[in-house]
């Protein structure tokens, strides 16, 4: 054999023990900083997939993780309730969450906090299912399939135990100088939007929705709702899709996306509650945090209504 | 395919070990078809343009070599060269700005309709022109003979490491080596040194450049609602962005290339460690500015001081100065339009050339080395603020935000909260390397170790931090649209 090609075989083959031995060791280390958290959505995403045990289990993004306060829905119903919701995930992370979750407990009923644009094509969507990988190792069989959807090649990065974790050593540093307040999962926010904060986060929106692309439904995230509806169905669990509310009134009808999830829920007789364009909240600064997302006031007076609503399907 | 793409990280080392089993005599075809092969993953309709382009200046460098006793011949030829690739530049990549140019400011010409002036610019086009025509000139000036082999030719023009962003190679530096068997031998040395490089960049990239592009591009995309405090914290965050993503792409071109055993020109030199502007330019894109010095600047200062010196109202401005002047104006305006079709990079790059110009009147040597530093990287910074607006009146208000409205610094509460905290932290990060380097280059090294041991564990811990704090969404490189 050439004398360099040993050498540099050689040289491979101890580079790739260093790599091996820093990988584990170096992941161990980062593994162990991400699951001792006590705040955070990693820390409330941990607690969920492992501890959480309710009789109802609401699922969405930061909108129902802002928006439904458990303690007002356990007082309500005298049943005991668990807010899943997760900034910036969509249906495809919900659909996980929701498989991991009920693997382990049967709840009586699951609320799906809907978004009328939930079935347009979203890289964002997509990029965010990364805040999954940390559980990878624990689920590998159900989060897998969903990484690939990022790319085909994730699979290979994720025999890393440190590209796992990737991205997330800030986020525990910042939670834990600045704990997060939670009520079994909901976050309250505490600001109240001027008349001039909605004016020119609408305008902002408006600037987007015109700069976008034109947006189109994606195949993938609709099986992924009919997956979502389905599983519990399966389970006997009763599922129930709302709509929550929007400063500007989001209309969760005319536009394809929520036509989408409309017909789905419909064609599985799941029933929709819809306040995205209710007159109690919309155009009420003082229930807002900003023109997506109730303040802590108006998601208790959110969580009282929709309560009542509840009790028919329980 | 991109740098940062797996596909590419799969590519690579099929190259490499295909390349190493190839008898000699064949590894340039080896090498043209990966090259064509990574370059057909973009576009397979941009392959016409590069084809074309080899065989214009193949030929050219030809005739230009039998026309050797020739002039007026040798001349037309080259200029034929020039017209081609130059005209090919033009039409691609700037008739629509031409176009929408006249139309704006004198109305001469209609409003521009045709989808055929918008045509897309194949990637690398400005780079693999330059190239071609580094080898056109070489042959021109006798520096050396035109290269029979067709191949090997066509592998120089479209080398799949250089061809998106260069580093803009020399011919008589990079053709020698694709017959060079000597060179082509498996070292582990060229093998480490290239995944070294490679690694370096990668985390220049992944976990510089595209962490301080969320918040840069956060406060650019709204310079509205935006004071000056926040444009100076996102101007100097787009100066290690920009830097750490063309140096970035640069490491690992060269460390491609290197491990094949082929030595590619450097492109960055800790630019903002530059004393002065002269010096910056001898620091940053070094392969563009010894392109832009060798064919442009020397050339025009040539041809104008040969006019100049018999100039009467020479007697107040001294020949050598104006030369230099005109010069230097000439060369960065043109150095601004070939990094687009913007007035924004004009504006950049006669900026530079006007720095370079008052650089030589004061002609101040020594100083405080620090300090020098510090005026020099605000000089820069300023320009930037041209280079990264979208138009001039996006410049404009950025300018005015600084000088009358600071402002407060701006602080995304989103889901990005944590994205400035990994820029500061990829910034560290990089600053003590590079201070390092700059400052401290003889004292202990952990990557340059001796102990081999140390040293694997410096580019494995390099690993770590791309693997845990680096952005995989493989975003394009910014110097690839250029």
């Amino acid at each position: 054999m050439n004398s360099q090609l040993k050498i540099l075989l050689i040289k491979a083959l101890k580079f790739i023990v260093i790599l091996a031995i820093l990988d584990i060791g170096l992941g161990m280390g980062v593994r162990m900083l991400f699951f001792t958290q006590h705040s955070g959505k990693f820390f409330r995403m941990n607690r969920s997939f492992t501890k959480a045990n309710a009789d109802i289990f609401i699922f969405g993004s930061s909108r129902s993780n802002h928006h439904y306060h458990p303690e007002i829905l356990n007082d309500e119903l005298n049943l005991k309730s668990y807010n899943v919701g997760a900034q910036g995930q969509q249906i495809l992370f919900q659909t996980t969450v929701q498989k991991i979750i009920l693997n382990r407990v049967k709840p009586k009923l699951v609320i799906l906090d809907v978004s009328p644009e939930w079935m347009y094509k979203s890289t964002e969507a997509n990029d965010n299912l990364s805040e999954l990988r940390p559980f990878y190792f624990r689920y590998p069989e159900i989060i897998g399939p969903v990484l690939a959807v990022q790319s085909q090649l994730q699979k290979f990065w994720l025999n890393s135990r440190i590209y796992q974790y990737n991205s997330t050593i800030v986020h525990i540093i910042y939670y834990r100088l600045k704990p997060q307040i939670d009520v079994d999962g909901y976050v309250p926010l505490f600001y109240t939007m001027t008349p001039r904060d909605s004016r020119s986060q609408i305008l902002d929106d408006s600037l987007k929705n015109l700069n976008g692309k034109p947006k189109s439904i994606d195949t993938i995230y609709e099986n992924a709702l009919t997956s979502f509806l389905q599983n519990a169905r399966s389970r006997n669990i009763n599922v129930v899709m709302v709509y929550s509310p929007d400063y500007s009134g989001a209309k969760a009808v005319g536009n394809p996306s929520a036509e989408r999830i409309n017909a789905i829920g419909r064609a599985m007789e799941i029933p929709v509650i819809d306040y995205s364009d209710d007159p109690y909240f919309r155009n009420h600064p003082e229930m807002f945090n900003d023109i997506h997302h109730l303040n802590d006031q108006g998601a208790k007076e959110f969580s009282r209504q929709i309560t009542q609503r509840l009790k028919a399907y329980l | 395919m991109y740098f940062n793409t797996t596909q590419y990280i799969l590519f690579l080392p099929l190259v490499v070990i295909l390349f190493y089993l190839t008898p000699f005599r064949f590894r340039w075809l080896l090498l043209l078809a990966a090259s064509y092969y990574f370059y057909v993953c973009w576009r397979a309709e941009f392959m016409v343009v590069i084809i074309f382009s080899t065989m214009v200046n193949y030929f050219s460098a030809i005739l230009i070599a039998r026309n050797k006793t020739n002039k007026r011949n040798k001349k037309i030829f080259l200029t034929i060269a020039l017209v081609i690739n130059l005209g090919m530049l033009i039409i691609l990549k700037y008739l629509g700005f031409i176009n929408d140019f006249f139309h704006e400011i004198f109305g001469i010409i209609p409003a521009p309709t045709s989808p055929l002036l918008y045509l897309i610019a194949p990637v690398g086009l400005s780079y693999f022109t330059l190239q071609s025509l580094t080898y056109v000139f070489d042959t021109y000036y006798n520096l050396r003979e035109p290269e029979k082999h067709p191949g090997i030719f066509a592998l120089y023009v479209a080398f799949f490491p250089l061809i998106l962003s260069g580093p803009i190679e020399q011919s008589t530096h990079l053709l020698p080596q694709f017959r060079d068997k000597a060179r082509a031998k498996l070292k582990s040395v060229n093998i480490e040194e290239g995944i070294k490089l490679i690694i370096w960049g990668y985390f220049l990239k992944l976990v510089v450049a595209d962490r301080t592009s969320i918040y840069v591009d956060a406060v650019f995309g709204n310079v509205d609602r935006h004071g000056g405090i926040t444009f100076i914290a996102a101007l100097i965050l787009y100066s290690f962005q920009i830097y750490s993503d063309f140096a970035g792409y640069s490491c690992i071109a060269i460390g491609s290339a290197r491990l094949m055993g082929f030595d590619v020109l450097h492109n960055f030199n800790r630019p903002y460690f530059s004393q002065s502007i002269s010096e910056f330019w001898t620091r940053w894109h070094i392969s563009l500015s010894t392109w832009l010095r060798n064919y442009l600047f020397n050339p025009l200062s040539y041809y104008f001081m040969r006019k100049l010196q018999k100039e009467r109202y020479l007697k107040i401005i001294k020949p050598e100065l104006l030369t230099y002047a005109i010069a230097a104006s000439i060369t960065f305006l043109m150095c601004g339009i070939w990094h687009g079709a913007n007035f924004t990079f004009i504006i950049w790059g006669s900026l530079h050339g006007f720095y370079l110009i008052v650089d030589r009147i004061i002609n101040k040597k020594g100083g405080n080395r620090v300090l020098n530093i510090i005026i020099t990287y605000i000089l820069v910074l300023f320009a930037w603020i041209f280079f990264r607006s979208e138009n001039v009146h996006q410049s404009l208000t950025v300018i005015k935000a600084i000088l009358t409205h600071p402002g407060s610094l701006y602080i995304p509460f989103d889901s990005d909260v944590v994205a400035p905290v990994y820029a500061v932290l990829g910034i560290f990060i990089l600053l003590m390397v590079e201070v390092k380097r700059e400052f401290f280059n003889n004292s202990f090294s952990l990557s340059g170790n001796k102990n081999e041991y140390i040293r694997m564990a410096s580019y494995g811990f390099m690993i770590f931090l791309i693997l845990y704090l680096g952005v995989f969404d493989a975003s394009q490189f910014m110097y690839v649209k250029f």
